[in-house]
């Protein structure tokens, strides 16, 4: 019977110019989602070109001034020395001079299904370029990662997800709203149960047809996309898959529920727009407003003032200058200059560095305490997920498409580690009286993204919308018929 | 029947229909939850701004001895002022860097956008008053407008009616009427809680202009779906037709246009920075040796009639310096000015998507008269870039004409830095923005003229099926 009621369902929608009408903008909008999508998978690639010509030509000043000094060409200039007259020749076996100069790149790689999904990558930085100077003047917190559109920016970009999450289920609302009350209105209900379907056989039938052509395009449209970016066979693949199969079932049953409810052709669309509405643009909204917790940009807006306040109070006079020297030697340095050789004790480079150490501790802990608001947003956000199913699915999407902001909090926290093992090969350098041959140049450590364990995937979403879909689809199918 | 009459009526049944109460009293309960929930969101934040931008200036001031150079590099921050409306229409702004940090050399964008620091921002959603007024409202506006406009079809009495004598005119303006008094009594309390918070004559006036602009919109959809629950009120996909549409014009075809604006002008950041590294080579550099550094010293040997540049009166290295920053000024004028172009262009191509529904043209609308719009953040970056070329040309003269080449060591006089005001970009009048209003107030009096017109139309047909 299911069999015979899916074929005279497909045929029924086949002779509508509606239907037709409506698969078409659905294929059109998913085609335009990729687009959009993909070409922002390429900007995202291709943001970081400029630093990358920095990094290389800053290197190649330093990597000339040592073929110069092989071949006796060039003679560097002694920055001890130097009175700002003449050309300033940088010598990178200092380790002073060679901090300016010698410059790396950190980089957050794409995030696996970036393209499907933008998250949060339009708003953040994915690149810093490392240099053993004030950790503050380099890293761009909140800076955009590359130049879009402010309103479109505002507004969110069309990817893929954007069209599983609004235009699928828009579409459903349009195809499911009268999945048995055109029968119930049209008073052939009672003729229809006569022949032996029943309303659960009914509405099984036309949610697995209509749910199943939306599904259908959606898959398409991600399997499209995951053979584009060459993610087709990975196993976030497969849970992307299965996340948007969740999703529209979830959708699905969600409808069939309000079809199943005994409503006129008018009640069924007016409820079905309205949960649209209410789980699609007020709950997630919502949600986040209530659980966002105060301090996420605060310590941040005010690092930089602090930053130059502690600048300020060290260079405030000698005395200022000797007690903090002292206490970086004692709390991070690990150095008592009485006993250290003489050449450690460089006066004319060491209060730089006292500045910068204070600045780097100042800076990086105020990042952290604001990374740390972040992830207990994340967490009331995960714990509260039920409240927003959309919300939910959308967060766990991003999770699996490596496009989540958790990903960049790791990665910025991963910057200021490397930041400080960039600084301290300099200061231990200086303290132990060495330079740094060609050599210790090549093999300077460059930064390697590391995925972290702790970066677990987000399943609440998916979870959630499997478990709902199980649960709505069941009160659905089992409600009181209505027709027979 | 007189006009009084028809009224009458209509409202004794919308008062009498418990679905078009709930729908008002829904209504009203959002816009107040989305005024209160918006309130106080943003206050940290400003705070924190503000007590950030105070403490930098008074560090500024405060600094001790120092070369004024080393000085420019040290730098200084400068934050975004609040809007007048943000409590309610925060705009695009909070998408944009709030803090620009000002040096020597270079011009930086602005960074720490409060949504980037926000894990999860719902950007397809938004649960601000002004958004939420003309989002949510604006559709329970037509879904009123549909089931009022719709009533006599749906319950097939529309013959009936025609019978008694009923004419189509008053009948569709008393519905008219009817829907957009119930729409004017769900927003009013939100629109008067509001106006007792806003502080300041110029965020009043605006504010004042966004409630006249919302209802004016909240009555053209009103309108509209008075006349399209008379076309279609009897056929059995009219509502899902007007919400789906609805959707479409609100949610998915602005988002549609904005990806095709970006594939027509294309624009990004490694376009503009390659454009850019290029021409400073051509260029002065303050720490570096270019060609133009030669050609430069040549000249300036050459007005001060020396051989040598330590013979100069005035320090060479601050007058390279300068001449660094308004070169670089120069390009930085010349290819961000093309990117704000393209930026415009983009824009335009984004208004399409007013034609498909009046509500994109409303929140246009709505985030220019807030000053929460990309031209207000265009300003702050001007602004930014004008107070860091003139600090930088301040103290680059004042090291040039007060020491000698090659002195690094040279430092001003105490107060010195004190002398410096503190950053104070302009606060443009409502009247300074008119001019950015007119195309989206154009559009939306063109839909408040299609509404009228398919209200006419849809008592024609009433009036013309009488006849037949």
């Amino acid at each position: 019977m299911i069999k015979a009621l899916i074929r005279l369902d497909l045929l029924l929608l086949s002779r509508s110019r509606a239907f037709w009408s409506l698969i078409l903008l659905l294929l059109s909008a998913a085609a335009l989602a990729l687009v959009s999508g993909l070409d922002w998978r390429d900007r995202y690639i291709h943001a970081a070109d400029a630093a990358r010509l920095t990094v290389e030509q800053d290197n190649q000043v330093l990597v000339a001034v040592y073929d110069g000094m092989v071949s006796g060409a060039i003679q560097p200039t002694d920055d001890d020395t130097y009175d700002g007259i003449g050309t300033y020749i940088p010598d990178p076996r200092d380790p002073y001079v060679a901090g300016f100069y010698h410059t790396q790149i950190a980089e957050l790689p794409a995030g696996a299904l970036l393209g499907l999904a933008t998250g949060s990558t339009e708003l953040r930085a994915t690149h810093h370029l490392i240099r053993s100077v004030p950790l503050a003047s380099l890293m761009r917190i909140g800076e955009s990662a590359e130049r879009v559109n402010p309103s479109a920016l505002a507004a969110g970009r069309f990817d893929l997800l954007a069209f599983i999450m609004y235009l699928c289920p828009l579409a459903l609302t349009v195809l499911l709203f009268d999945a048995v009350a055109r029968e119930r209105e049209a008073g052939i209900a009672p003729l229809l149960a006569a022949l032996g379907p029943t309303q659960k056989e009914l509405l099984f039938a036309r949610g697995l047809t209509r749910g199943g052509i939306v599904l259908a395009i959606a898959l398409a449209a991600s399997l499209i996309g995951l053979l584009w970016i060459g993610a087709a066979l990975t196993p976030v693949a497969f849970w992307w898959m299965i996340g948007v199969s969740a999703y529209i079932l979830f959708w699905t049953a969600l409808l069939l529920l309000v079809a199943s409810t005994g409503f006129g052709l008018i009640g069924t669309a007016a409820i079905n727009v309205s949960v649209w509405v209410a789980l699609l643009l007020l709950s997630p909204g919502m949600a986040e407003r209530t659980l966002r917790p105060s301090g996420l940009l605060e310590p941040r807006a005010l690092a930089e003032a602090d930053v130059r306040a502690v600048i300020r109070e060290t260079t405030e006079n000698d005395a200022a200058l000797a007690a903090a020297k002292e206490e970086v030697a004692e709390s991070y340095w690990n150095i008592d200059f009485d006993s250290a050789p003489v050449c450690a004790n460089r006066e004319s480079v060491l209060p730089t560095y006292v500045e910068r150490r204070l600045s780097d501790e100042i800076y990086s802990s105020a990042m952290r305490a604001g990374a740390s608001r972040e992830a207990l947003y994340d967490a009331r956000l995960d714990r509260w997920a039920w409240l927003s199913p959309p919300l939910a699915f959308r967060r766990s999407m991003e999770s699996i498409a490596g496009v989540d902001p958790a990903r960049q909090r790791a990665f910025e926290n991963q910057v200021i580690t490397y930041h400080a093992t960039w600084r301290d090969r300099v200061t231990d350098a200086l303290f132990a009286c060495r330079s740094f041959d060609r050599e210790a140049f090549e093999s300077a450590p460059t930064f390697e993204w590391k995925n972290p364990q702790s970066l677990s995937r987000n399943w609440s979403g998916l979870v959630l919308a499997i478990l709902l879909a199980f649960g709505l689809g069941t009160v659905a199918l089992k409600r009181r018929p209505l027709m027979d | 029947m007189r006009m009084l009459q028809y009224l009458s009526l209509e409202a004794k049944l919308a008062i009498r229909d418990r679905g078009t109460i709930l729908t008002v009293a829904v209504l009203s309960a959002i816009l107040i939850a989305a005024f209160v929930s918006g309130l106080r969101a943003d206050q940290a934040e400003t705070e924190a701004l503000k007590t950030a931008a105070e403490r930098v200036q008074a560090e500024w001031a405060a600094q001790p001895p120092k070369n004024p150079h080393m000085a420019a590099h040290y730098g200084i921050l400068v934050y975004r002022p609040p809007t007048p409306l943000q409590a309610i229409e925060p705009g695009i702004l909070p998408y944009q860097g709030a803090v620009t940090f000002l040096e020597a050399h270079q011009r930086n964008a602005p960074m720490l956008s409060p949504a980037s620091v926000r894990s999860a921002e719902t950007r397809y959603g938004g649960t601000r008053f002004s958004p939420m007024l003309q989002v949510s409202g604006g559709f329970l506006s037509l879904v009123l407008g549909f089931l009022i406009g719709s009533r006599e079809a749906r319950r097939r009495i529309a013959p009936l009616l025609k019978g008694a004598g009923v004419k189509g005119r008053p009948l569709i303006i008393a519905k008219a009427i009817t829907s957009g008094t119930l729409v004017l009594l769900a927003a009013m309390p939100s629109l008067l809680i509001a106006m007792f918070q806003i502080e300041g004559t110029d965020a009043l006036s605006r504010f004042g202009v966004l409630s006249l602009a919302s209802l004016l919109h909240l009555f053209v959809l009103a309108g509209l779906g008075v006349a399209l629950g008379q076309w279609l009120g009897s056929t059995r996909f009219g509502l899902t037709a007007v919400a789906f549409a609805w959707g479409m014009s609100v949610l998915i075809i602005p988002r549609m246009v904005d990806v095709a604006a970006e594939q027509i002008f294309p624009l990004t950041q490694r376009q503009i920075n390659e454009v850019i590294a290029a021409d400073f080579a051509e260029g002065p550099d303050g720490h570096g040796d270019t060609e133009a550094n030669v050609i430069f010293e040549q000249g300036l040997l050459a007005e001060y009639g020396v051989e040598r540049r330590e013979d100069l009166p005035v320090n060479f290295d601050a007058m390279l310096m300068q001449a660094d920053e308004e070169y670089r000024g120069g390009v930085y004028d010349v290819h961000l000015a093309e990117a704000e172009a393209v930026r415009k262009r983009q824009d335009f191509i984004k208004r399409i998507s007013w034609l498909f529904g009046p509500t994109p043209a409303m929140l246009d609308f709505s985030v220019r008269i807030a000053g929460a719009d990309a031209d207000t953040q265009y300003r702050f970056d001007e602004s930014a870039e004008a107070f860091r070329r003139d600090l930088v040309g301040r103290l680059n003269n004042h090291m040039a004409e007060n020491s000698l080449s090659g002195d690094w060591e040279w430092t001003p006089e105490d107060g010195y830095y004190a002398s410096f005001s503190a950053f104070n970009p302009p606060a443009p009048s409502l009247r300074d923005d008119l001019s950015d209003l007119l195309p989206s107030a154009a559009v939306l009096l063109f839909w408040f003229m299609t509404s009228i017109g398919a209200m006419v139309a849809s008592w024609r047909q009433f009036d013309k099926s009488l006849a037949a």
